[in-house]
C-alpha cells in the first residue's frame, strides 16, 4: 500500500503515511484514509518519511484534508519530510497553513 | 465465430466513438483558446522590452502570462501557474486576466489587484485548486520594481551587474480567505536597462533521462554563463533540450527590461460616452485620514473623477503619474515621515519600504488632502490639483535647487513631477504642492 493510515485508540489522532511519489495517482487512496472516519480526528499527522516527491496536486490534497478537519482550526502536522520535499513545501509557503517539521 | 464478429464490431464502434470524442475535445480546446487569446493578449506582451517563451497550448497546462501598462506608464507583469492540467487548469485564467487588465487600466496598485485576484479565485476554485503567481510592477520612472511572489520558483532581478533572487514569500493565490491574505510586496531598485527573468516550475522540474530534475543549480549555471541578456531565454531553452533531449510543453519563461521613455500619453481606458456631458466647472476637496490611508488607495477614484472632464483625457497618463507621485510623497514623506535619502542603495531601498509598511500599520493620526478645481475658460479650461499633508514639510528652496538628476534613486518624486509638469509649485513650508493642467489650446 502506498498510503497507509492508523487511528489512535480514542479516534482523535489519525496518522497517514505516504510511500513513493505523492501525486495525483494517490488521490483516491489519500482521501479514503480520512473521509469516512467517525468521529472526525482532531489531529492529523501526515508522515512523509517514505515520500520521494510531491507535486502541486499533492499540495491540493493537503488543502482538501485541511478543509475536512476544520480549516483554519485544523491541527495537521506534516512530519519527516526530506529536504527536497521540504523545499517544495517551502516555495509554496505551506508552513503558514501546516505545522511542518 | 459469431462472438468474434461481435467483438470486432464493438471494437470498431468504440474506436469511432473515441475518435469522435477526441475531435470534439480538440474543437472545444480550439474555441476556448480563441476566446481566451482575445482576453489574454489584449495587453502589451509584444512590447519590444518583453521577451517570452510559451507553448501555444500553455493555457491548458495552467500557465498564464499577462502584461499591461498602467495609466502612469509603469508595466504590470503576471506569470501564473494553476494547479493541474487541461480545462480545469484553464478555467481560472479568464477571471484572473479580467481582474489584471481592468484594474491595471484603472490605476490600481499591486496590493489591490492581488487582493481582488485572491478573493475571486478563492470564491470560484475548489479547495484543492490554487494558482501560484508572481506579479511585478516595473517603473522605469521611479527606477524600481515591486514584486509579489506566491508559490512560484525564484525569479531573478539582474540589476547593476548583480543578480538577486525574487523568492516566494507567500502562499499561492486562491488558498487564503480575504481576511488572512497578505498582499505585502517587496520593492527593489531597478534602473533602465536592468532585467527581470521569471519562469514556471516546468523549467526546473524538467526531467532528464535518468529521472533527474534540471533543478535550480543547472538553471543558475546558465544564468552565470549568459553574456547577452537578449539570448538568455534561448540559452535556457537550449540547456533544457541538451539535458533532456526534447522540449516540454509546460515551460514558460519571460524576461523584461526596464525601459525609458515609458509609454505615456495614450489613454488606457476606452470611453464610450457621447462627449456631451462633460463637467467643466466644479471643485471638490477630499481629506483621507489615518485609518483610510492604511488600507485604501484613493488614486483610481480620483483619476476616474478627473477623466469625466473630457478635455483632460488625452493627458490622463501624465495626470495620473503626477498625482501618484504627489500622493505618495504626501503619504510617505509627509504623513509617515520617511526619509527618501534612505533609498540610496539596495539595502536602504528595502529598509525604506519595510519602514513604510510598519509605520502605516501603526498609523494613528495624519491626513492627505486633495483639492480639485476645474474651471472653464471660454471653450478651453484647466484643472488645479492641490495635494496637502499633515507632515512636517520640507525645505523647498533646498530641494528645488537640486538638478533634475535622472539617475538618482532617492528623491525621485519631486524631480519627476517637475519634469512632467513644469508648472508645479510647492508652498514655502513644503506641506502642499499644486499642479495645473489645461485643455483646449491653453498652454
Amino acid at each position: 500500500m502506498a498510503v497507509t493510515s492508523e487511528v489512535s485508540a480514542d479516534g482523535s489522532k489519525l496518522t497517514i503515511a505516504i510511500k513513493g511519489r505523492f501525486d495525483f495517482a494517490k488521490h483516491q487512496e489519500f482521501r479514503s484514509a480520512y473521509e469516512e472516519l467517525r468521529p472526525r480526528p482532531v489531529c492529523v499527522i501526515v508522515d512523509l518519511k517514505d515520500a520521494t516527491y510531491l507535486d502541486s496536486s499533492a499540495l491540493g490534497m493537503l488543502l482538501l484534508l485541511r478543509e475536512h478537519v476544520g480549516g483554519d482550526d485544523s491541527d495537521i502536522r506534516v512530519v519527516n519530510s526530506s529536504p527536497d520535499v521540504r523545499k517544495i513545501l517551502g516555495i509554496s509557503n505551506f508552513d503558514k497553513l501546516f505545522d511542518i517539521n | 465465430m459469431e462472438r468474434l464478429r461481435r467483438l470486432q464490431q464493438t471494437v470498431l464502434q468504440q474506436r469511432d466513438l473515441i475518435a469522435e470524442h477526441n475531435d470534439y475535445l480538440l474543437n472545444e480546446q480550439r474555441v476556448a483558446k480563441a476566446v481566451f487569446d482575445r482576453v489574454a493578449h489584449s495587453g502589451c506582451l509584444d512590447a519590444p522590452n518583453i521577451r517570452f517563451l510559451q507553448s501555444p497550448y500553455a493555457l491548458f497546462n495552467g500557465d498564464l502570462l499577462l502584461a499591461a501598462y498602467t495609466p502612469a506608464g509603469d508595466t504590470h507583469l503576471l506569470l501564473a501557474d494553476f494547479t493541474g492540467h487541461g480545462l480545469p487548469a484553464a478555467i481560472g485564467a479568464m477571471p484572473l486576466a479580467e481582474v489584471f487588465y481592468s484594474m491595471t487600466a484603472k490605476g490600481y496598485g499591486l496590493a489591490e489587484i492581488l487582493r481582488e485576484m485572491n478573493a475571486k479565485l478563492k470564491r470560484i476554485l475548489p479547495v484543492d485548486m490554487y494558482c501560484c503567481a508572481t506579479l511585478l510592477c516595473i517603473s522605469a520612472q521611479r527606477r524600481s520594481v515591486e514584486v509579489w511572489n506566491g508559490g512560484m520558483p525564484d525569479g531573478y532581478l539582474q540589476a547593476g551587474g548583480k543578480r538577486m533572487a525574487l523568492t516566494s514569500q507567500h502562499l499561492p493565490l486562491g488558498v487564503l480567505r480575504a481576511d488572512a491574505f497578505d498582499h505585502a510586496t517587496q520593492v527593489w531598485p531597478m534602473q533602465p536597462g536592468d532585467q527581470v527573468f521569471l519562469l514556471t516550475d516546468g523549467v526546473i522540474d524538467t526531467c532528464g533521462p535518468d529521472q533527474q530534475l534540471f533543478g535550480v543549480e543547472r538553471l543558475e549555471r546558465v544564468l552565470d554563463a549568459n553574456r547577452h541578456p537578449l539570448q538568455l531565454i534561448a540559452e535556457v531553452e537550449q540547456a533544457l533540450r541538451d539535458f533532456q533531449g526534447q522540449a516540454r510543453d509546460d515551460v514558460s519563461m519571460v524576461q523584461i527590461t526596464s525601459q525609458l521613455p515609458q509609454f505615456l500619453g495614450v489613454p488606457a481606458i476606452v470611453y464610450s460616452d457621447s462627449g456631451l456631458c462633460s463637467p467643466r466647472d466644479w471643485s471638490s476637496s477630499f481629506e483621507f485620514r489615518a485609518s483610510t490611508l492604511k488600507q485604501f488607495n484613493p488614486l483610481p477614484f480620483l483619476l476616474q473623477l478627473l477623466m469625466e472632464v473630457h478635455g483632460l483625457r488625452t493627458q490622463g497618463a501624465v495626470i495620473h503619474a503626477v498625482l501618484s507621485e504627489l500622493y505618495s510623497n504626501a503619504l510617505e514623506h509627509g504623513v509617515l515621515g520617511l526619509d527618501s535619502r534612505l533609498k540610496r542603495d539596495t539595502e536602504g531601498f528595502a529598509h525604506y519600504y519595510q519602514q513604510r509598511r510598519e509605520r502605516l500599520a501603526t498609523l494613528k493620526s495624519g491626513f492627505v488632502r486633495v483639492s480639485l478645481q476645474v474651471e472653464p475658460i471660454g471653450e478651453s479650461g484647466r484643472v488645479l490639483i492641490q495635494v496637502e499633508d499633515s507632515g512636517a514639510g520640507f525645505d523647498v528652496t533646498k530641494v528645488m535647487a537640486r538638478p533634475l538628476d535622472a539617475d538618482r534613486l532617492s528623491g525621485r518624486g519631486v524631480s519627476l513631477v517637475r519634469q512632467l509638469c513644469p508648472a508645479a509649485r510647492w508652498a514655502p513650508d513644503g506641506r502642499s504642492a499644486t499642479v495645473e493642467f489645461s485643455w483646449g489650446g491653453l498652454a
